[in-house]
């Protein structure tokens, strides 16, 4: 087991009536990729400016490589922020840029030369260190601003949705970056983002956020797979939330019925006979067939086809509900077709339906 | 003024007209009062006198060898030290106090600024005259001191420099103020955290980010108080009395009392060349600072 990184103890922040932070009990490892995955507003921000200090919460303890850290200000902390905005320093160089941190830290002018090289070279920026940062695009801003918090060799790097101002290829392109400099130096990453598909692409593991509660802490493939509530499914990737009814449990086996026909599914919880609960069914896992098949199954319609290059997402009505499944282009029927759905027994996780707040920790 | 016709439109002017054109008024602005004026008292400046003030346009460089007396000179070198001492005062209050403004929540902070300004709609000379009755033997203050018992005799707070100090500071702060705070407004307090991020104490943010990130207002700020408060007459005329002279006074005295206007002339010359070569130092090293940073 490595040793923990950043833990966060019982930590709650409050903005008058809005809880930004809910009693978060977290550890992070050294070396690990954390993500805190969320949409806007869900505390994750907040949670980090609390880590990196510039916010101090209500109760709680905040410890980063086992030393308390709950009230020091932020630059008596070894971590460093990449900022949403960058927060680059107008007035001054690439150069000074990067050079600001080690300047504050009073190190010998030999030492911050050589590092800034070092760092300016690691991210690429050579020809731009006389440059001021109004004069550079925004994927160069965002490498300095990179830069001069990793030459600082903090023990965690925080960055706050450092690549929410960047256009899509160059996002996939610095995610990529981002991931191999983590992976390289191994510093601990502790990242924040909306985007879905970039924690799961990203982190090591994922700490799902929803009303400043932390609502479940996996690797990225147990959230995609094993997502504890509606939630977490329905946010982290695309997913059909069936409203069914508890039959009854065998085990992790779990029989229920929607719209009648009998279906199953998976959960590691206990559900009581004839409660409600919805069956999340990954679009790719919607089975289709054009003939009724030798088992229970739900008749639906085409209603929309939606081509997205390598897939095609059609959306079916059956009843009220609508279901959205994937297939080959080769494969998708045509609108208004008829045809019927089921799903493989281990597709479908069983979820409470109750709200994502009160069944977490 | 050329206009150009177009096919489509007759009435269309050419871009280099109507930038012309929108600078008429402002140019004719600057010429009937700024540089007209300016023209007549540099002609002044080098003209001979006439027995009864009279003006003889005659060139002579006698009013400008006349200003080299020892007394005028002193009167300068005063007049220098009392507003670059002004500009100090009002630098070191304003600073402050805009940080404090910028730092109330956005709702109360037009009230401060009006509390700043209204002063400004009464008439300059009542408010000094205001302090007048403030300050003076029998006014305000030492009638109240002496009620209370803290003191027996009155002390003397008027016609000595300090009140023409205080005078100058207290008409001039508004404009201190202002740019400092319009600048301080501007500042992205994002980069403040970026510092204390890396490692920036309170201190060393301020020096490193706040306070070169606000030096256009700083600058802006001086000029407005150095410059109107070298040429001053109203303050140190009311609550100076006759020993705190300054190069306004001297001015305004030999336009108005003594009837020398060649003197007056060459004196407001001197002055206009004065603060024409102390700005043009201080850009050239602002320049060359900020070159020697890269």
């Amino acid at each position: 087991m490595l040793a923990m990184m950043v833990e966060l103890i019982n930590v709650c922040k409050k903005y008058g009536q809005t809880v930004a932070a809910h009693n978060l009990f977290l550890q992070v490892a050294e070396g690990e990729f954390f993500t805190f995955l969320g949409p806007s507003g869900c505390g994750k921000t907040t949670t980090l400016r609390l880590i990196a200090g510039f916010i101090k919460p209500d109760s709680g303890s905040i410890k980063i490589d086992g030393q308390v850290v709950t009230g020091l200000p932020p630059y008596l902390r070894d971590v460093n922020t990449v900022f949403q905005s960058y927060a680059l320093f107008p007035h001054l160089t690439i150069q000074q840029n990067i050079a600001f941190g080690l300047e504050m830290r009073r190190l010998p002018s030999h030492d911050i030369k050589v590092r800034v090289n070092q760092a300016i070279e690691m991210m690429g920026l050579e020809g731009l260190e006389q440059r001021k940062p109004g004069e550079l695009s925004g994927g160069q801003q965002q490498r300095v601003a990179v830069a001069r918090a990793l030459v600082c060799r903090p023990r965690v790097l925080l960055l706050d949705e450092p690549l929410g101002a960047l256009d899509v290829k160059l996002k996939r392109q610095i995610q990529i970056e981002l991931k191999g400099l983590q992976r390289r130096l191994g510093t601990t990453f502790i990242y924040v983002t909306h985007d879905q598909e970039e924690a799961l692409s990203m982190s090591d593991r994922i700490g799902v956020m929803n009303d400043g509660v932390l609502v479940q802490v996996a690797t990225p493939m147990e959230i995609y797979d094993m997502p504890m509530n509606s939630f977490v499914a329905d946010f982290v990737g695309e997913t059909n939330l069936f409203p069914a009814t508890v039959l009854g449990q065998q085990g992790n086996l779990i029989e229920l019925t929607f719209l009648g026909k009998r279906f199953s599914g998976i959960s590691q919880r206990v559900f009581q006979m004839g409660q409600p609960i919805y069956v999340s069914v990954r679009p790719e896992h919607i089975r289709l067939n054009n003939t009724s098949p030798d088992r229970e199954s739900l008749l639906g319609r085409v209603q929309d086809i939606i081509f997205s290059g390598s897939q095609v997402k059609m959306v079916i009505s059956v009843g009220d509900f609508k279901a959205v499944a994937i297939a080959k282009p080769e494969e998708a029927l045509p609108q208004g077709a008829e045809v019927f759905l089921f799903w493989e027994t281990r597709h479908g996780i069983v979820l409470a339906r109750e709200g994502s707040g009160s069944q977490c920790l | 003024m050329s206009v150009m016709r177009d096919r489509q439109n007759p009435f269309t002017i050419s871009t280099t007209a109507q930038a012309l054109l929108t600078l008429l008024p402002g140019g004719i602005w600057m010429l009937a009062l700024l540089v007209a004026p300016l023209g007549l008292i540099l002609v002044y400046s080098f003209a001979q006198r006439g027995a009864y003030g009279s003006i003889i346009y005659a060139f002579t460089l006698e009013n400008y060898l006349y200003f080299m007396d020892p007394l005028y000179l002193k009167i300068l070198g005063r007049s220098f030290k009392l507003s670059i001492v002004t500009t100090i005062i009002c630098l070191l209050i304003s600073y402050p106090f805009a940080l404090w403004l910028v730092k109330r929540c956005p709702r109360s902070r037009p009230i401060f600024l009006l509390l700043i300004v209204i002063p400004f709609w009464t008439n300059f000379l009542i408010r000094t005259y205001a302090w007048i009755i403030l300050l003076r033997t029998e006014g305000i203050i030492n009638n109240a001191l002496i009620k209370l018992g803290l003191i027996s005799q009155p002390l003397s707070l008027l016609y000595n420099q300090e009140a023409v100090l205080l005078g100058l500071v207290y008409g001039f702060l508004p404009f201190m103020i202002l740019p400092i705070y319009a600048s301080l407004e501007k500042l992205d307090w994002r980069l403040i955290e970026a510092a204390y991020d890396l490692g920036s104490k309170p201190w060393q943010a301020f020096v490193k980010v706040i306070l070169p990130l606000t030096m256009p207002g700083i600058t802006a700020g001086c000029l407005l108080v150095l410059v109107p408060s070298l040429g001053m007459f109203i303050i140190p005329d009311l609550m100076g009395g006759a020993k705190t002279a300054l190069i306004g006074n001297l001015i305004q005295n030999q336009f108005m009392a003594a009837r020398n206007w060649q003197f007056g002339s060459a004196a407001s010359i001197i002055l206009t060349v004065l603060v024409f070569f102390g700005l043009a130092i201080y850009w050239r090293v602002a320049k060359w600072a900020k070159q020697e940073v890269l």
